[in-house]
C-alpha cells in the first residue's frame, strides 16, 4: 500500500528532477490559464522553494511544493487560487490566494500548514507585488515579499523581456529574523522566465519558471 | 525590551493568520460559486451560420505580459479551424487567421480568452 511519505519523498525527487533538467525555470502567476501547467524554483539566500501546478480553471491550480528553510525540508500539496483579477485595458491586478498541507520529509510527526496571500498589479512599463506566505507547524515561520519593478524598453510579444525589480524580503520566525532588499534582473521570452539578483552583501537571489 | 519583541512578534502572527484565513475564506465562497461548473468543459468549435470571416482581430483586455499571453496563442493554436495566431502586445489584441471554409464563433473565442484569464472587449471580423 503507498502511503503518504512515499508520496512526499517521490513528489519532491520529481520535483528536483525536473528542476535540474530543464535549467532550472522560474514564477509569476501561481495560476495561468486553464490546462496549462507552470514549474517553478527559487534560490535564495533564506528560502529555497520547487513549484509545480496544474490549473484545472483559470480561478484553482493545484500541485506540490516543496521548500527547504533552515536545513529543513518539506513537502506539501498546494492549492492556489485566484480570488480575483481586474482586467482592464493596459492593466491587470490580481488577488491570490494558497493553500497547502504537507510535512517534513524527515520527520514523519511534522506537519506544516501552508496559508499565502498576494496582491500584483502590472502594465506594460511597471510593476508592483505584495505577497505573505505562513507556514505553521511546531516551528512557523513567514515570508513576506514585496516588489516594486519598472521595464527599461517595452518589448513585442516575440522579443525578450527585461525587467528591473528592487525586493523586499523578510523571512520571520520565533527565534529569528531576516530582512533584506534585492535587486533583481528579470528576463523572459516564450515560456521561459528567469530572475537573479544579489545585494552584493551575501543575500542572493535566483528563480526560473516555464509554463506549458 | 525582549517582552516587548515577543508581544510584537505575537501580535504580528495573530494578525496575519487572521488576515489570510479571513481572505481565504471569502475566496472558498467565492470559488465554489462561481466556477466550479465550468471544470472540465472544453470548447468547441460550433458553426454559425452568420460567420464567414476568414480573419479575426480581438482586442483584449487585461492582456500586458506576453509571458502570461502564452496561454492565448497555445489554445488558439490547439484548435483545428485556426491557421494561424499573431498577438500584438502594442493593440493588446489577437488576430487569428481561419483556415478555408472553417468559421468561429464569438461566443468560443470569448470562453477561450476567458479560460486564458483574460477579457474580451471587442471582436472584429473581416476577409482576406
Amino acid at each position: 500500500m503507498i502511503n503518504l511519505n512515499f508520496l512526499l519523498k517521490l513528489s519532491f525527487i520529481m520535483c528536483v528532477s525536473f528542476y535540474f533538467f530543464s535549467f532550472s525555470q522560474l514564477l509569476a502567476h501561481p495560476v495561468i490559464w486553464k490546462n496549462g501547467t507552470v514549474f517553478t524554483s527559487k534560490v535564495s539566500s533564506t528560502l529555497n522553494e520547487i513549484r509545480s501546478h496544474y490549473s484545472f480553471t483559470r480561478y484553482w491550480a493545484a500541485g506540490m511544493h516543496a521548500i527547504e528553510y533552515k536545513d529543513t525540508y518539506y513537502g506539501m500539496i498546494q492549492n492556489n487560487f485566484l480570488v480575483h483579477r481586474w482586467n482592464e485595458l493596459g492593466s491587470q491586478t490580481n488577488v491570490y490566494a494558497f493553500t497547502g498541507f504537507g510535512r517534513n520529509v524527515h520527520v514523519t510527526s511534522d506537519f506544516v500548514l501552508h496559508l499565502g496571500i498576494q496582491a500584483d498589479w502590472e502594465n506594460r512599463e511597471r510593476y508592483a507585488h505584495f505577497s505573505v506566505d505562513s507556514f505553521f507547524n511546531e516551528a512557523s515561520f513567514y515570508h513576506i515579499n514585496a516588489r516594486l519593478g519598472a521595464a527599461p524598453y517595452v518589448g513585442k510579444y516575440e522579443d525578450i523581456h527585461t525587467w528591473l525589480i528592487l525586493q523586499f524580503d523578510g523571512v520571520i520566525d520565533s527565534a529569528s529574523h531576516t530582512f533584506s532588499i534585492t535587486p533583481i534582473v528579470r528576463l523572459f521570452k516564450g515560456q521561459l522566465l528567469v530572475e537573479i539578483g544579489s545585494n552584493f552583501g551575501g543575500r542572493y537571489f535566483f528563480k526560473s519558471m516555464v509554463h506549458f | 525590551m525582549s517582552r516587548y519583541v515577543e508581544w510584537m512578534y505575537s501580535c504580528f502572527v495573530w494578525m496575519i493568520r487572521g488576515l489570510i484565513i479571513g481572505i481565504i475564506a471569502c475566496q472558498f465562497v467565492f470559488f465554489l460559486g462561481h466556477d466550479v461548473h465550468a471544470m472540465g468543459e472544453t470548447p468547441h468549435e460550433k458553426v454559425a451560420p452568420s460567420v464567414s470571416s476568414s480573419t479575426i482581430t480581438i482586442l483584449v483586455k487585461g492582456m500586458v505580459c506576453s509571458f502570461c499571453a502564452q496561454g492565448i496563442a497555445e489554445s488558439f493554436k490547439g484548435m483545428d479551424s485556426i491557421q494561424q495566431v499573431n498577438i500584438d502586445m502594442d493593440d493588446e489584441t489577437v488576430m487569428i487567421i481561419l483556415k478555408r471554409n472553417a468559421q468561429l464563433t464569438d461566443d468560443i473565442i470569448r470562453r477561450i480568452i476567458n479560460d486564458s484569464g483574460y477579457e474580451v472587449s471587442s471582436i472584429l471580423r473581416s476577409s482576406l
